[in-house]
C-alpha cells in the first residue's frame, strides 16, 4: 500500500530533518536551568527572574557581570550562601559541619539558616560516583513536618558559578523548607533532617530504580531569625474585582505578601497578581508566587526588615502566564482527558489594586 | 522509562522537583523541539517556542489531568506558542526549499546523494500542501499524536483531521510519483 510507504518516508524525513538540527546538550542544560531557576525569564516577559530561587542568582550574576568579583569561600556551600543575598552577606547562616558516612558515601551538612518563613540547608555528598537526593525530609523534634519548597542541586562542572569543590564532592544541594505553618516557633528550631542518597550512575535507571546507597539522618538546632508580621486586612476593588491584602510577613530572607479572597474564576484560570512593593527605601517588582489554599502568596527575596514607615503594595495586573484552564474541554472519547480548545495565551485583568499600610 | 516511572516523575515535577523536570524534558525534548522546528522552519523561533513551552510546563504541569498524555500536552503547548508568535509577530512561513540543508553522516556518497534527492522531493512535496494539512502531517508522523490528540491541538473535528491526513497521503503520493516520472523521462 502506498500509504504505508509514504508514512514511513515521512517519519524518516522528519526524523532526519530534526535530528541534525537539534540544539546541543549545553543549550538544553542552560535552558532547563534558566526555566527552573528562571535566571533568564521568557523573552515575552523580559530578562527578569520570576521565582524566588532566581533571586538567589540575581545578585550573584550581577557580581559576575559587573566585575567578576569572587568571594573567598572555603566550600561550595559557603560560596552559595555568600553569593545568595542578604542571608549570606549579613552572615545570618550558621556553619554546621556535621557529617555521616554510610557505605563509603559521606553527606556533610555545612550551613543552615532559619526564620519565620523558611529553613535553608546546604549539604554536599561525597563518594566514588554520582548521586541523587530527591526525598529529603525535615521535621521538628516535636514531630512537625516542614513542607519542602524546592531544592537546588549542583554537580562539579555543571555550572561555572561555583568553584570551591572538594575533590571527592559529587553533589551540592541547598534545600528550602517552609516554616510558616509551624506552631510555637521559639528562638531556636530543633530539627531532624533525613537525606536518602541514591546512586545516579549512568545509565540512569530512573529515580524509582536508582538504588539507595544510604539514608542519612542529622539532628541539629538552628537559631531562628525573627521577622515581623503585619496584619493588613485591607480590601480594594478594581475592575469590579475586590481583593484583600491579608498580611505581610517580613523576614531577613524574604517577604511574603498574602492575598485572600481572590475570585474563584481568577484562581481557576491560574491568573497571578503581578505585585510591586514600594517603601521609602526600596521599590521591587520582581517576585514569584503561588496559590496556597484560598490565598495567593507572593514572595520577594531580600531583606526588607529595615524598611519602616509607609509601604505600598500594588497589584498592577492579574496575569495568567499559561492557559486559561476554565476553557478546557474534555477530549471526545477520552474521559478524564482535558484540553484547552481555545487557549488565549495570557488573560489579563488590569488594576491597579493599591494597598497602603505602615510598618513599625 | 516505563509508564509508572513517568507518572512518578510528573508527580514530583508538579511538586517542583527539578531533577524530575530535567528527566521529563530529556524524554520529550526531541519531540518538542522537532515539532517547533518543523512548524516554523526557523531554529531561533523554535528555540523561543521551546523555552516558553518549558516555562509553562514548569509552572503549569499541575494542570495536567490524571491520565492525560504528557507528550500531547507538551505538543499542544508548543503549537499554541507558535500560533501565538504568528499572531503577534507575523512569523514568516519559510518555504521548505530555503530551509537549512541537512547534514548527513552516511559514509557512502552515493547513498547520501540518493537520500538527499529523496529528501528534497519530499520537502518540495510537503511544501505544496496547504499549511494546515502540512501541520497535521507533522503532528501525526513526527510528533506521533493520535487523531483525537491532533484534533484537540488544531481545534478541529476529528473527521476534519482524518480527512486532511488521508488527502495529504494521496497528494504526496501523486506529487512524488509525478516527480519520479519526470525524473525518469529526464
Amino acid at each position: 500500500m502506498y500509504e504505508e510507504k509514504i508514512e514511513q518516508q515521512l517519519r524518516d524525513y522528519f526524523q532526519a530533518e530534526t535530528t541534525s538540527i537539534e540544539p546541543s546538550l549545553d543549550w538544553w542544560d542552560s535552558t532547563i536551568s534558566n526555566v527552573i531557576g528562571q535566571n533568564k525569564a521568557s523573552r515575552r516577559y523580559g530578562f527578569l527572574p520570576r521565582t524566588r530561587l532566581a533571586w538567589v542568582f540575581l545578585p550573584l550574576l550581577l557580581l559576575l557581570l559587573v566585575g567578576g568579583t569572587i568571594y573567598a569561600a572555603s566550600s561550595v556551600i559557603d560560596e552559595f550562601f555568600q553569593k545568595s543575598g542578604s542571608v549570606g552577606k549579613n552572615g545570618l547562616s550558621q556553619e554546621m559541619d556535621i557529617s555521616q558516612t554510610i557505605n563509603g558515601v559521606t553527606v556533610r551538612v555545612q550551613r543552615a539558616y532559619a526564620d519565620n518563613n523558611v529553613v535553608l540547608l546546604g549539604y554536599t555528598v561525597s563518594g566514588p560516583t554520582d548521586y541523587l537526593t530527591v526525598h529529603d525530609k525535615l521535621i521538628t523534634t516535636d514531630g512537625q513536618s516542614l513542607p519542602g519548597q524546592g531544592a537546588m542541586g549542583f554537580k562539579p562542572g555543571s555550572t561555572e558559578v561555583f568553584d570551591n569543590w572538594a575533590p571527592t564532592e559529587r553533589l551540592a544541594v541547598v534545600d528550602t523548607f517552609d516554616t510558616s505553618s509551624l506552631s510555637g516557633v521559639s528562638a531556636e528550631l530543633n530539627l531532624n533532617l533525613t537525606v536518602p542518597v541514591q546512586d545516579w550512575t549512568n545509565p540512569i535507571p530512573g529515580i524509582a530504580g536508582a538504588p539507595v546507597v544510604g539514608v542519612f539522618t542529622f539532628n541539629f538546632s538552628v537559631p531562628v531569625h525573627t521577622g515581623k508580621t503585619i496584619e493588613v486586612n485591607q480590601t480594594i476593588e478594581a475592575a469590579g474585582i475586590p481583593i484583600t491584602l491579608q498580611k505581610v510577613e517580613i523576614s531577613p530572607y524574604q517577604t511574603e505578601v498574602i492575598f485572600k479572597s481572590l475570585p474563584k474564576d481568577i484562581k481557576d484560570s491560574g491568573a497571578n497578581p503581578e505585585v510591586t512593593i514600594k517603601t521609602s527605601g526600596v521599590s521591587v517588582s520582581y517576585s514569584s508566587g503561588g496559590y496556597k489554599g484560598d490565598s495567593f502568596v507572593d514572595y520577594f527575596l531580600g531583606d526588607f526588615t529595615g524598611q519602616h514607615g509607609e509601604w505600598t503594595v500594588t497589584i498592577n495586573e492579574l496575569v495568567s502566564p499559561g492557559f486559561d484552564m476554565t476553557q478546557a474541554t474534555e477530549l471526545p472519547g477520552n474521559p478524564g482527558v482535558y484540553y484547552c480548545t481555545d487557549c488565549p495565551p495570557s488573560p489579563r485583568v488590569s488594576g491597579p489594586w493599591v494597598f497602603h499600610f505602615k510598618v513599625p | 522509562m516505563i509508564e509508572s516511572e513517568e507518572a512518578e516523575l510528573i508527580r514530583r515535577c508538579q511538586g517542583k522537583d527539578k531533577e524530575a523536570f530535567r528527566l521529563l524534558v530529556e524524554k520529550y525534548r526531541a519531540v518538542i523541539f522537532g515539532t517547533a522546528y518543523l512548524m516554523t522552519r526557523d531554529r531561533g523561533l523554535a528555540e523561543d517556542a521551546v523555552q516558553e513551552t518549558l516555562i509553562r510546563m514548569w509552572k503549569h504541569l499541575s494542570s495536567l489531568r490524571q491520565d492525560e498524555n504528557l507528550k500531547a500536552w507538551l505538543v499542544r503547548i508548543v503549537v499554541n506558542e507558535i500560533n501565538y508568535q504568528r499572531r503577534k509577530k507575523r512569523v514568516p512561513t519559510i518555504p521548505l526549499e530555503y530551509a537549512p540543508e541537512i547534514a548527513d553522516d552516511a559514509d557512502d556518497a552515493a547513498t547520501t546523494m540518493i537520500r538527499d534527492e529523496d529528501r528534497q522531493k519530499l520537502r518540495e512535496a510537503l511544501e505544496m500542501l496547504p499549511s494546515e494539512v502540512r501541520e497535521a502531517v507533522i503532528l501525526r508522523y513526527f510528533s506521533e499524536l493520535s487523531v483525537p490528540e491532533i484534533a484537540a491541538v488544531m481545534k478541529k473535528p476529528e473527521g476534519t483531521i482524518k480527512s486532511r491526513l488521508s488527502r495529504a497521503l494521496v497528494r504526496l503520493n501523486e506529487i512524488l510519483l509525478k516527480e519520479t516520472v519526470l525524473d525518469e523521462r529526464g
